[in-house]
């Protein structure tokens, strides 16, 4: 006999509300937009209407979204190396102490230089502008997965320690079956931050390093659209970059839930 | 008359003298110019134009502001921050007319835009013959000359490198091709000591305007008296600034742009005069800041060709001849 969960109505409740409230407030933002605008007269290329770039992201959609794909597929291969690279130098630093101490500091160099500043070198270096873009938004996005792995596998509760100890475990045994789980909402914590910055990394990587080809990211739209003094679309771009953030978020989200769901106290229910 | 009084009288007769002069000042109508990059030769007639009370003579109190790397003049004149503005090509004014912010062009005190190529001597003929080599430019350049370029010489985009305003590249790669600017880029290869060739846009049929002179729709129709005096007290700017002496001008360039030199101001002007960059047949029979209807339809026809604007566009809104084209200073 299949046991039937009880849902709360109180419960129902809270969980439609998670959704509504956000929507209300958008809708409520996009209504006074249209109202300032149109009661003020603002003239569209100082600022458009929810209408008029709605307009926009519907004319230009096919632009766009071309855009939309360059700009992600860098987003996401940088995540996936900042993933590897963060997760792959937190093992090497808490597996050796020394490796740790030694390149802990160069770590911090790398989160603290500003992108902007040195993108012209690396094009001068990298002969593949892909890869140019590539290695910015990798860097701007690998420092929180870094930071937040090590952290995590140095929080291993220390008498479950003594107790894999007592029994014998060895060193690579403490770090699969205590260290690593342990560290898992951390990481994902930091996972979660650089999802945001790689999508960003990928933005600004494009401003100073620009795109080659026939693919163009919506950094490149938003600097088109301001030279042609198309605000709208400009606008239009804005708000798919605004939405690809949330999605970034959503889905990291989603990870980190699934990961968690079954044990950490972040993610189950409290019995009382 | 107690103290208070004679105080009270006293700042009275202050305070009359004070708004008198203030009737005085608000006679000459107040304008902000921005023109399109720092201070420098390329800017010569405008600030002759004012250090030698050109304007000042025309009722006008002008206050400069210079452009730079990421100022957008066609942006700051649609937002009302300045009154007048130097835009750098012809596709600021279609802009215009394409985003319908009613702005219009009064002028081109440039009758050749002076965009280039340069590269190593002897490594091109010609722009045509740079098929497959990398290309530095800016993202900017993306937008206006490239595409025309790619159409009209068989280019590919995949030729393009993002331009950083450096040479150093240029230097490390004899086959590169990096945008310039043909009134600076001869004495800046020189410094760098390469031996370079340019290859100047205009001789391979971009005929865009330059150092346009930008205002807006509703001051040309409200007061056109003003817009006369401005562009007539500018136009006698650069015919002193390039025949006459340019010393003052100078000095005020390079207090507002100090890392600028003497010996730049001086090479630049020589440029300008060598190329034709302000002086071209055209201003030969009509005088400096002289445009055509049939040299806008030219551009604008060959920018149809390259993909960048709608057949339809109504190109004739972009400017107006009232103001150019009146023998001024000659």
């Amino acid at each position: 006999m299949p046991v039937v969960r009880r849902v709360d109505p109180h419960e129902r409740i809270e969980r439609i509300l998670d959704w509504a409230m956000p929507i209300c407030i958008g809708i409520l933002a996009i209504a006074g937009w249209f109202a300032v605008v149109h009661i003020n007269d603002i003239p569209h290329y100082v600022l458009p209407g929810p209408d008029l770039v709605g307009g926009s992201l519907w004319n230009d959609w096919s632009t766009l979204i071309d855009s939309w794909w360059v700009t992600i597929k860098v987003c996401v291969l940088a995540l996936g190396l900042a993933v590897a690279g963060g997760v792959g130098l937190a093992m090497l630093f808490t597996l050796s102490r020394w490796i740790g101490r030694s390149f802990y500091p160069y770590a911090v160099i790398l989160q603290v230089t500003p992108v902007v500043a040195i993108a012209p070198l690396i094009i001068i270096y990298v002969d593949n502008l892909f890869i140019v873009l590539l290695i910015c938004a990798w860097l701007v996005a690998f420092f929180p997965i870094l930071s937040n792995t090590t952290q995590g596998l140095n929080s291993a509760d220390h008498n479950l320690l003594n107790l894999f100890q007592m029994c014998g475990a060895n060193k690579w045994q403490v770090f699969r079956l205590l260290r690593i789980p342990g560290a898992m909402p951390y990481f994902l914590t930091g996972f979660r931050i650089s999802g945001g910055l790689a999508l960003i990394g990928a933005i600004v990587a494009e401003f100073v390093a620009g795109t080659a080809g026939s693919g163009s990211g919506l950094a490149y739209r938003i600097l088109e659209s301001g030279y042609r003094l198309n605000i709208p679309r400009m606008f239009a771009a804005l708000i798919m970059i605004s939405v690809t953030g949330i999605l970034i978020f959503a889905v990291t989200s989603f990870i980190s839930h699934l990961v968690l769901h079954r044990w950490h106290e972040s993610a189950i229910r409290r019995e009382n | 008359m107690s103290l208070v009084r004679r105080a009270l009288a006293a700042t009275a007769a202050a305070g009359a003298l004070v708004a008198a002069s203030a009737t005085f000042a608000a006679a000459a109508d107040k304008i902000t110019f921005g023109t399109n990059w720092v201070a420098q030769a390329e800017h010569g007639g405008y600030y002759q134009a004012v250090v030698g009370g050109l304007y000042a003579a025309a009722g006008i109190d002008v206050t400069i502001r210079p452009g730079g790397p990421r100022i957008d003049n066609a942006q700051l004149l649609a937002g009302g921050a300045l009154d007048f503005a130097i835009v750098s090509n012809s596709m600021n004014s279609l802009n215009f007319v394409e985003a319908k912010v009613p702005m219009v062009a009064v002028g081109a005190f440039f009758q050749k835009d002076p965009q280039c190529f340069m590269a190593h001597k002897g490594a091109y003929k010609s722009i045509a013959d740079m098929k497959g080599a990398k290309v530095e430019i800016s993202a900017g350049s993306r937008a206006t000359y490239w595409p025309f370029l790619v159409k009209t010489f068989g280019l590919s985009d995949d030729q393009i490198r993002p331009y950083n305003f450096q040479i150093a590249p240029l230097v490390a790669d004899k086959t590169l091709v990096q945008q310039g600017y043909i009134t600076v880029s001869g004495y800046q290869a020189a410094a760098a000591d390469i031996d370079a060739d340019l290859f100047h846009f205009f001789d391979y049929g971009w005929s865009s305007y330059s150092a346009i002179m930008t205002t807006s729709q509703k001051l040309v129709d409200e007061n056109p008296d003003l817009v006369k005096r401005f562009m007539d007290a500018t136009i006698k700017g650069w015919y002193a600034y390039l025949h006459g002496d340019p010393s003052k001008a100078d000095a005020m360039i390079l207090q507002h742009n100090p890392d600028y030199t003497q010996k730049k101001l001086d090479e630049s002007r020589a440029a300008m005069k060598q190329f034709g960059i302000v002086e071209a047949a055209d201003t030969a029979t009509m005088g400096i800041g002289a445009m055509t209807d049939a040299r806008w339809k030219d551009f604008y026809d060959k920018m149809v060709a390259s993909g960048l604007y709608k057949a339809d566009l109504d190109y004739k809104k972009a400017y107006t001849l009232a103001f150019v084209n009146k023998k001024v200073g000659m």
